[in-house]
């Protein structure tokens, strides 16, 4: 998939400009449409506030919001995971609230975690971590699960007891799948930081794009979601490159 | 001789009581650490306990409490928009997959729109989108749906696209023609990816309708627990956050039946 | 004896993976001719293209140039009258073993009741019977091999193409299906065109083995096997003939390069 040939890139860029410009016609010609912006008005309002110092300065309070909250789900996260994936029992009684948990909004729990700990940043780094944790579990456990017994076997037959055989074996056998799922994690963290911005006002980028929609400031609202986007999107290539980067003998599994 | 493969079970009743105790068995362990927490931190405000939840709920049911709709009417209308979003994503998201798994120039050409579209937090447009559609069903509804889509047309395209050339193959010979090669091989072979990208996909509806009920508040169980939170009504806000978990972990285990259900012949469809 | 199956200079070329890579001539120059009722196998290096061979007569691939001709007309694609066995992925794991067997049948264009009635005859005649409410993923590797030839038959097909069939089970599994294959074709006489890496396998179950070379490939030579049939693996191997031809073989397939 890495090899891009040239027929590949211009059928993707031709992609893009048939979507732009039915993107475009749409908004112009379709009344129910008219209110979005149109194609180059987007790219205009996106480009103004990637260069605007405020997003950058909303970007940072909330990027620190949801670092703290995936750092805080992926140190709980893989441990749980791990030890669920090698022990059976512990399988079977986390298992069950994990799925019951699953199709519950992590995003609107924001609101419990305000009732209790007030507006400030410690209830939203714990609803980010809420919405990230599954994931990391999840795939931490289908990788310990998925651990080839042999490689066990080996470590005991060097005297390495359980913890050092958790460490040394099934964390890095484990690896690719646990990156896989920081990488989901990834994307479900920022909706919710964005989701929880946009309920519970105060500071942020959420609460920096809603702003603009209680004044009507249409186009900045576009121009707000749409450099979110992008920003989203660079934070998943470079995640990916980083990852390919630094663990080469895992042959592009993430 | 058995033959290989057939497997013995315990017998039906005991397996029924099995799976009905791992299905309750977190909602008890919720529900008794939240009655602890209640008692323990005395916060009438923060935490209430289950039992004043439950008479707010009553309430709510009846549509009691003032200037919020009733409980009834509200989950009607959140499962609905929640139904409307998942059967579009579902649709177009199959059709749309398998049209990216099976035809290369369409892959090529689309392909990256869709992975770009991906990690997009769906949710930062949506203040854009209810500009242009309003505060009414609608604007939910096509969060909703863009949250599901997405998952389902990469699960169905990842699914699609592996299908065996040999199985193709041998349905060819027998006489399978182009039609029937998609619906009749491509879309079984490719049903158990398929399947767990929809799995994802109702989620996806459910978080988006609910999340944009709740944002732009007008109607439905998102609009009961905002409205419970501004008028620091922790108990409403609880019923709310147990409608939408109910409403979730019933649609989550009906879709697991029904999946098991079709994918009878997988060894891992179980 | 009637020509069931004719090639002429076949030639099959492969473009690069690549924009940049070089084309891959698969198959140079292949000349075939089958007749009604024989067993041929078709023997080469890896990556000589025999499979690819088949895949051509099977309709699944077409051809660069060449004379590629069943009955008379030339092949466009697939047929239920160029049956076809798969090394693996042959069966439908969303049908029944009975429904797969079938799908075979339901080329026929028999009447419902009869269907089925037929698909249980071929069923009993690979000795499944008493699993064909299983599904694929239930059988063992041999087992589910048996259903693909017993589905593959049932299609009632002029000539029956075998890639490998027995190329993913363990040698017992598969002497043994190699001698139910020959009770079977003794009863039926199909038509049959035999791929395989083994120069056992060719040597006891056909009439002539096709030798082909490295790639590009042409036919470094057809080998006849005089062992009379009905063929029991004793005979075979205790034929005064079997260590030369064997020998044979194998000096073509270890020849370097043209």
């Amino acid at each position: 998939m890495l090899t891009l040939d040239r027929r590949q890139v211009v059928l993707g860029l031709l992609g893009v400009a048939v979507l732009g410009v039915i993107w475009q016609l749409a908004t112009t010609h379709v009344t129910r449409m008219t209110t979005f912006p149109n194609t180059l008005e987007a790219g205009g309002a996106a480009l103004a506030q990637l260069v605007d110092p405020e997003f950058w300065r909303q970007l940072r309070v909330s990027g620190f919001r949801w670092a703290c909250g995936l750092g805080l789900a992926v140190g709980i996260g893989v441990p749980i995971g791990l030890v669920m994936g090698r022990h059976r029992r512990v399988h079977a009684v986390v298992d069950p609230l994990l799925t019951a948990m699953y199709p519950i909004p992590k995003a609107s729990l924001i609101l419990l975690f305000v009732l209790l700990w007030g507006a400030g940043n410690g209830a939203r780094i714990v609803a980010i971590a809420t919405g990230a944790i599954i994931p990391v579990i999840v795939s931490s456990y289908h990788g310990a699960a998925g651990v080839e017994e042999r490689l066990l076997w080996s470590g005991r037959s060097l005297g390495w007891r359980a913890g050092r055989s958790m460490l040394s074996v099934v964390f890095p056998a484990a690896l690719p799948q646990i990156l896989n799922g920081i990488r989901i994690a990834i994307s479900i963290s920022i909706f919710v930081l964005v989701g929880s911005e946009l309920l519970v006002r105060g500071s942020g980028i959420g609460n920096y794009l809603f702003n603009f929609y209680d004044v009507g400031q249409n186009s900045k609202v576009w121009g707000t979601a749409l450099a979110l986007a992008i920003v989203g999107w660079l934070l998943d290539s470079a995640y990916v490159a980083v990852v390919r980067l630094a663990t080469p003998w895992m042959d592009g599994q993430v | 001789m058995r033959p290989p493969g057939a497997t013995s079970q315990p017998r039906l009743p005991a397996r029924i009581a099995r799976g009905i105790a791992k299905l309750l068995y977190p909602f008890v362990v919720l529900g008794v650490a939240w009655w602890g927490l209640a008692g323990w931190l005395d916060r009438p405000f923060a935490v209430p306990t289950p039992g004043d939840t439950w008479d707010r709920a009553i309430d709510l049911w009846r549509g009691d409490i003032f200037g919020m709709a009733s409980l009834r009417k509200s989950l009607l209308l959140t499962v609905t928009r929640i139904a409307l979003a998942f059967a579009l994503a579902a649709t177009t998201g199959v059709i749309v997959g398998s049209a990216l798994g099976r035809v290369r120039w369409f892959r090529q050409m689309f392909g990256p729109l869709v992975v770009f579209g991906f990690p997009i937090p769906k949710l930062a447009i949506y203040p854009g989108i209810v500009i242009a559609l309003g505060l009414g069903m609608s604007s939910k509804v096509v969060l909703g749906y863009l949250e599901a889509f997405f998952p389902i047309v990469l699960a169905t395209s990842a699914a699609t696209s592996q299908v065996p050339e040999k199985l193709l193959w041998s349905a060819r010979s027998v006489g399978y023609g182009r039609v029937g090669l998609v619906t009749g091989v491509v879309l079984p072979a490719a049903a158990p990816g398929i399947l767990t990208g929809l799995r994802v996909g109702l989620v996806g509806a459910i978080i988006g309708v609910f999340l944009g009920e709740m944002i732009f508040p007008s109607s439905g169980v998102g609009a009961i627990m905002v409205g419970s939170y501004r008028t620091i009504d922790a108990p409403g806000v609880y019923v709310a956050v147990a409608s939408i978990s109910v409403i979730g972990f019933v649609a989550d285990q009906l879709f697991l039946s029904g999946r098991r259900r079709l994918l009878h012949w997988s060894p891992e469809g179980a | 004896m009637t020509e069931i199956l004719r090639i002429h200079n076949l030639h099959k070329v492969f473009p690069g993976k690549r924009r940049r890579d070089r084309p891959v001539v698969a198959i140079g120059d292949v000349d075939l001719d089958v007749s009604a009722g024989e067993f041929i196998s078709i023997v080469g290096p890896s990556g000589c293209g025999k499979s690819t061979l088949l895949y051509i007569i099977g309709g699944f691939l077409k051809s660069s140039s060449g004379v590629v001709e069943f009955n008379g007309a030339p092949i466009t694609g697939p047929a239920p009258a160029r049956g076809i066995v798969f090394q693996a992925y042959g069966l439908f794991p969303w049908k029944t073993v009975l429904g797969n067997v079938e799908a075979g049948v339901a080329t026929r264009g028999l009447p419902r009741a009869a269907r089925r009635q037929e698909a249980r005859r071929f069923l009993d005649i690979v000795g499944l019977s008493d699993v064909e409410r299983l599904y694929p993923s239930a059988l063992s590797g041999g087992m589910q091999q048996r259903v693909a030839i017993a589905r593959t038959l049932a299609q009632d097909p002029e000539l029956l193409l075998m890639d490998e069939p027995f190329g993913a089970l363990d040698a017992q599994t598969r002497a043994q299906l190699q001698t139910e294959l020959l009770d079977i074709w003794e009863l039926s006489h199909k038509t049959v065109v035999f791929v395989t890496h083994s120069v056992e396998e060719a040597i006891f179950l056909s009439d002539r083995v096709i030798v082909l070379g490295h790639r590009p490939s042409i036919v470094r030579e057809v080998i006849h096997i005089p062992v009379p049939r009905p063929r029991l693996r004793e005979t075979v191997l205790e034929h005064p003939e079997y260590p030369a031809l064997n020998r044979r073989v194998w000096d073509l397939l270890e020849a370097p390069a043209c």
